[in-house]
């Protein structure tokens, strides 16, 4: 297992309960990791994950059956290549089927070279202040990103109805692209993308290279603070299930969305000329214009979806082994009836200020969390001297299974067994917000559902005065 | 009576006096006489006020990423006290607003809602002790929360409405969180919100206000089946009214004013002079509504009656037969201790005993019964002092 994050501890945990002994590549010790480490009798080794030659010391010492990777990082930067070329079956793509997720331009390319539904209109600037030009005459509301994926960070969604605030917003926007830009590396610096609405959800799959399988789906909390107010986080929270939907997307829906997912994927290969083997994800809105809509593709699993899936996915490790050896043919997702919810802790000063929520110690009585039927899965927090210290992103994710309310519910128990001198904070509302949800959705449905009986779907619908200038 | 809004961005680089402005000028239905801003630049206020309209406000040269903002008739607010600039909707003295900005939580029964801004960046919250006065949470995409007396302003903005604050809660909100504090509270929701001052299209404590218009017209007709050949309501109110008043009675409905002018919320204006003029620069009838016809016209309370009084009068101008007038609550007996613009009994018609009919000039005047009130809006936590119900402070 390459990887060090809440989503590693829960693969993780999938592989052990398929009885294998798992070794892990880590930049810290992970507590959950090193614990499955140890229970299996394999071993956390820590290092840098993006390291080629870290990775290939390991793989020498090891000498592993599989491997599988976890976070993008390392995908972006060849591990997964280094692993095939020692001869070893990968789960995560290569360096260049990876690009779906690393380029964000790369990726809406993709989508209008073949024509793939679900497409939004954009725009792609190599200069700032070109970038800036547009979006200060471009009309309506939009969405402005860095042209690469860089770990939920600077994405700007600016709703603009109102012609009179029009210039206020787009000025602190552009203003901003400094900003929103700074750690892209590639030529392209800056995305701009027409803004669309409506309930977001994550639909993975699992390709061996030739078979696709999905897992159930899942929704994401973005916002950083309760009710969905606050900036843009990695995910403060997620829910899944029942079966393998969700309730606000129906089953046309889920499988037009995997559809979208399934010929994406095979159009990265035709693009990249390999095989992808590994997760892709689909992070999804039911919008208006288009129905099932992609926002964006991951190239491994979503944190922290991971933690809202795995637990309801029975044979989630079995299904690694058949990807790994290209048979996942035969294989089928065991998915449980009930739903999940997760809800992560994080502490104060995420995500704007990493210095602020680094290095505070935490104390938890699992024993106590697991007798409420809940799990834990360690995200970025350390085990240093025997003590718990956060590494200054999204410190636990915490899973109840159960109807949405009830769970949610029971995290709370959960949270207040969790100690620390420094302040936590985390979303008391995921898993209560479908209502919500399902009226987002039933508007949606409504309005693509007549574009799609009048053979206007995917084209804009409001009057753009000056002309549609994408 | 006023309107209140926060804006509180998560990144220096937003400056939110625009935002705050059109904010206000989606509010100005709950007050109107004085308007002012506070933005939070560094450690530093800026401010701006005006006597007049939110449209009279100056906003260039104006800079900050946090804000607080006022409309309404005190010429007071934004008021800064030590290190908070501080605006309310309902009634403070001195000292509460500064044990307000000592300790935004100390429990107290407060009469109002606040925004409250201080210089370390931090804004909080709160909704009165009764939840009398309404307060909205908004976002606007990751960057900014807004904060305000209604959802319009939030959707003045191009905003999400998140959920209304509850009654005694507090909410500190800083770049790191929001914290919601729950005080000690007993709901009591205004009634005359729902009768007249909420916009529309906002949802009160779970009900919406055009739904329990129409359903206070509906329950009249039930209440005053009256013998007419036309029914109209007065802009704004009345016409939702009317339209409940005409789907049960079958009486078909018409729409009798045409609004002209500027928007004079006559209920908020002291000097009687004023009230008369705004009356007229606000209505003016169309005749053929009226012309020869049994009149049932809706409105949605009285106060002094002498607004009513000049409608009725332009009514018959218009050639009516007849006029009913059918009012949408019960009648208003004494003043708000809360700070609605409901002024002491002496000045309300309701004290002219028998004669009120004669005063505003109509063939029958009736208004809907408390009990009825209550149907209509659905929520048996009201507030309906000023109807000679209970107040805030009995059980
Ligand atoms: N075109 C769009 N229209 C509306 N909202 C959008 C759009 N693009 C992005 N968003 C919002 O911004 C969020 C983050 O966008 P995106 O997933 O592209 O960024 P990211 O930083 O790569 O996030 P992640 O942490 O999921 O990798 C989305 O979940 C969605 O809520």
């Amino acid at each position: 297992m390459v990887g060090e994050g809440a989503r590693e501890h829960a693969i993780a945990e999938a592989l052990a309960g398929a009885e294998d002994r798992v070794y892990v590549l880590a930049s810290y010790r992970n507590p959950g990791l090193a614990n499955v480490a140890e229970h299996t009798g394999g071993q956390l080794i820590l290092g840098s994950i993006t390291s080629q030659s870290k990775v290939k010391e390991i793989l020498r010492g090891t000498n592993p059956d599989i491997v599988v990777i976890g976070p993008e990082d390392p995908l972006f930067s060849g591990v997964s290549n280094t692993v095939k070329e020692e001869g070893i079956p990968v789960i995560g793509p290569s360096q260049r089927c990876a690009m779906i997720e690393g380029s964000k331009v790369w990726m809406r390319e993709l989508m209008w070279k073949y024509k793939i539904p679900g497409r939004l209109r954009y725009r792609k600037f190599d200069s700032l202040s070109e970038a800036a030009s547009f979006v200060r005459t471009i009309q309506g509301s939009i969405v402005v990103k860095p042209a690469e994926q860089v770990g939920g960070k600077g994405v700007k969604v600016i709703t603009d109805l109102q012609a009179y605030l029009s210039d206020d917003k787009k000025t602190s926007v552009s203003s901003s692209l400094e900003e929103v830009s700074s750690v892209v590396k590639g030529k392209e610096k800056i995305l701009v993308e027409e803004k669309v609405e409506g309930p977001e959800y994550t639909l993975h799959a699992l390709s061996d290279g030739s078979s696709t399988i999905f897992l159930p789906l899942a929704q994401d909390y973005k916002h950083a603070f309760d009710y969905g107010v606050g900036p843009e986080t990695g995910g403060m929270g997620s829910i899944s299930g029942p079966n393998d939907g969700l309730p606000f997307i129906d089953s046309s829906e889920l499988e037009a969305s995997k559809e979208i997912v399934k010929s994406s994927l095979r159009s990265v290969e035709l693009e990249a000329h390999e095989r992808y083997v590994g997760f892709m994800g689909g992070q999804m809105m039911l919008t208006p214009i288009w129905g099932p809509t992609v926002i964006e593709f991951y190239s491994r699993m979503g944190d922290p979806e991971t933690a809202a899936i795995v637990p309801r996915v029975h044979n989630f490790g079995d299904l690694l082994h058949l990807a790994a050896f290209g048979s996942l043919g035969k294989a089928k997702p065991e998915i449980s009836q009930l739903p999940t919810v997760v809800k992560v802790l994080a502490p104060r000063g995420y995500p704007i200020s990493r210095a602020m929520s680094t290095g505070h110690k935490i104390e938890l009585d699992l024993r106590a969390i697991q007798e409420i039927g809940c799990r834990v899965y360690f995200g970025s927090i350390s085990l240093e001297g025997g003590q718990l210290i956060t590494q200054g992103s999204r410190t636990l994710e915490i899973v109840a299974e159960g109807d949405f309310v009830d769970a949610s519910m029971r995290i709370e128990r959960c949270i207040s067994m969790v100690k620390s001198d420094y302040p936590l904070f985390h979303r008391s509302d995921v898993g209560l917000t479908i209502p919500e949800q399902e009226r987002l959705a039933t508007i949606s449905r409504r309005i693509y559902k007549f574009k799609s009986s009048n053979g206007t779907l995917g084209s804009l619908s409001e009057f753009i005065p000056q002309g549609d200038n994408w | 009576m006023s309107g209140i809004v926060g804006f509180f961005a998560f990144s220096d680089r937003w400056n939110v006096a625009r935002f705050t402005y059109y904010g206000l000028l989606a509010l100005q239905h709950r007050g109107r006489g004085a308007v002012g801003i506070s933005l939070l630049e560094g450690r530093r206020f800026s401010s701006s006020k005006k006597t007049g309209d939110v449209e009279d406000l100056r906003t260039d040269g104006l800079r900050g990423w946090a804000s607080v903002g006022y409309v309404g008739k005190s010429d007071e607010f934004p008021l800064i006290i030590k290190n908070s600039s501080i605006v309310i909707d309902g009634i403070a003295d001195r000292p509460s607003l500064e044990s307000l900005a000592e300790d935004p939580l100390i429990l107290n029964k407060r009469k109002f809602a606040f925004i409250s801004l201080n210089k370390e960046g931090k804004l909080v919250v709160g909704r009165d002790y009764w939840g009398l006065k309404p307060l909205y949470l908004g976002a606007f995409g990751f960057d900014m929360v807004v904060v305000s007396s209604e959802p319009s302003a939030i959707w003045a903005v191009g905003g999400e409405l998140r959920r209304e604050i509850q009654p005694g809660e507090v909410l500190e909100i800083d770049r790191w969180g929001l914290r919601s504090n729950v005080l000690e509270s007993r709901r009591r929701v205004c009634s005359l919100e729902f009768v007249y001052l909420s916009r529309l299209d906002s949802t009160l404590s779970n009900a919406s206000i055009y739904k329990t218009r129409l359903k206070l017209g509906e329950l009249l007709a039930m209440e005053y089946p009256l013998a007419a050949d036309v029914v109209v309501g007065v802009p704004e109110t009345g016409v939702p009214m009317a339209l409940g008043y005409s789907r049960v009675s079958g009486i078909p409905m018409e729409l009798g004013f045409v609004r002209t002018g500027s928007h004079v919320r006559t209920m908020g204006l002291e000097d009687q002079f004023m009230r008369l003029v705004g009356a007229q620069l606000k209505l003016n009838p169309i005749r053929e509504a009226f012309d020869g016809k049994k009149v049932i016209l809706v409105d949605d309370s009285m106060v002094t009656g002498n607004t009513l009084r000049n409608t009725v009068q332009w009514v018959r101008r218009s050639g009516a037969t007849e006029v009913h007038v059918l009012l949408g609550s019960p009648p208003l007996i004494r003043g708000c201790p809360y700070g609605m613009d409901v002024p002491d009994s002496n000045k309300l018609i309701t004290s002219e005993g028998e004669h009120i009919e004669r005063i505003v000039g109509a063939n029958s005047i009736h208004w809907l019964s408390m009990k009825a009130m209550y149907e209509a809006i659905g929520n048996s936590d009201l507030c309906t002092f000023c109807m000679g119900g209970r107040g805030g402070e009995e059980p």
